[in-house]
């Protein structure tokens, strides 16, 4: 199945690319898609999964959040300050 | 009423949306929680817009290394009064009219009610999730509009959450960030902190479109927005209940 993934600012920033497709087998998780992004973009390895957002169609999803074909995975960074 | 002065000074405005609106912005009662980066420019806007009543609360004094963002401070009085009692007298000094109620302390489970009761409208002006939690639970308990902002270097976010209607923060970020020192400059807390009042002066007058259910993030080095629409989670624990009541 086909999984779009969106990098917002520096993440962007580190893979190069402000979007990314990736192609993975049916049943996947949001962290099969995590690994697929880190071998793809290696700079991103520090930063996934721990320190990011995530959000799939307005929903925040955890790792063990299972895929479907189309989903768009958007990675923030997490920030806190004020 | 609005007296002759109140609409010669606000004339621009009213220009915009009218006598009722500014009328409404005289009777809000709007509370500042954390007087910093964010909170400084929230708190200057909303007083040259004429909100009736601001409620200052936060613990700390301004220090030489809050002068690169928290405008609301200068050079003198640095480490000697609280930033509510400070950031009073330069309010009073840009709008005379406007009433002040400041809280020099930090809030918590304990207070939080007896500081926030009254209030209209919650501004999330603190840098920290601890204390953010808190608050989306007494504002969701409370059916509070909360509008929530945080920034760190050249990035921001921002949403405006109306508990019953709108996801809580807690279905937004259930995880909070790693508590650090935090790089920030001044645009961004800038740029963050004008947003949040423009979102508390349009959900007062209900004017124009706000950002309830919406994450609006900006970067500020690369100029690129992203606005994505959130859904709240229906098994978060701080505010499915809210949902099955408006369904009931």
């Amino acid at each position: 199945m086909k999984i779009k993934v969106k990098f917002v600012s520096f993440l962007g920033d580190l893979s190069g690319v402000d979007k990314a497709e990736l192609c993975l087998p049916q049943g996947s998780t949001v962290k099969d898609a995590l690994e697929k992004v880190t071998h793809d973009f290696p700079k991103l390895k520090k930063w996934l999964p721990q320190y990011i957002w995530m959000f799939i169609n307005g929903n925040y999803v955890k790792p063990q959040t299972q895929l479907k074909n189309d989903d768009e995975i958007a990675l923030f960074p997490p920030v806190g300050g004020g | 009423m609005l007296s002759e002065k109140e609409l010669r000074r606000y004339d621009r405005q009213v220009m915009i949306f009218g006598k009722k609106a500014q009328q409404k912005l005289k009777k809000a009662k709007v509370a500042m929680v954390g007087l910093g980066g964010l909170g400084s420019p929230v708190s200057i806007y909303l007083t040259v817009a004429g909100i009736g009543q601001l409620f200052l609360i936060d613990e700390q004094k301004p220090e030489l290394s809050n002068l690169n963002r928290q405008i609301l401070y200068g050079e003198e009085g640095l480490n000697q009064k609280a930033k509510p009692v400070s950031a009073k007298e330069k309010l009073k000094q840009l709008n005379s009219q406007i009433k002040i109620r400041t809280y020099s302390k930090r809030i918590c489970k304990e207070n939080i009610e007896d500081l926030l009761n009254e209030v209209d409208i919650v501004v999330d002006a603190l840098d920290n999730f601890e204390t953010r939690y808190l608050l989306n639970e007494f504002c969701v308990k409370s059916r509070k509009p909360f509008i929530h902002a945080a920034v760190e270097g050249f990035y921001g976010q921002i949403t405006t959450i109306l508990p019953g209607r709108t996801p809580c923060l807690n279905c937004l970020f259930p995880n909070p960030p790693k508590k650090i020192k935090f790089p920030i400059i001044g645009v961004t807390t800038g740029l963050f902190g004008v947003l949040q009042a423009n979102e508390v002066i349009k959900l007062i007058i209900g004017y124009g479109d706000s950002l309830m259910g919406k994450l609006f993030t900006y970067d500020l080095l690369h100029n690129k927005a992203e606005s994505i629409d959130i859904k709240p989670n229906p098994s978060c624990p701080v505010c499915s209940g809210t949902f099955r009541l408006r369904r009931q």
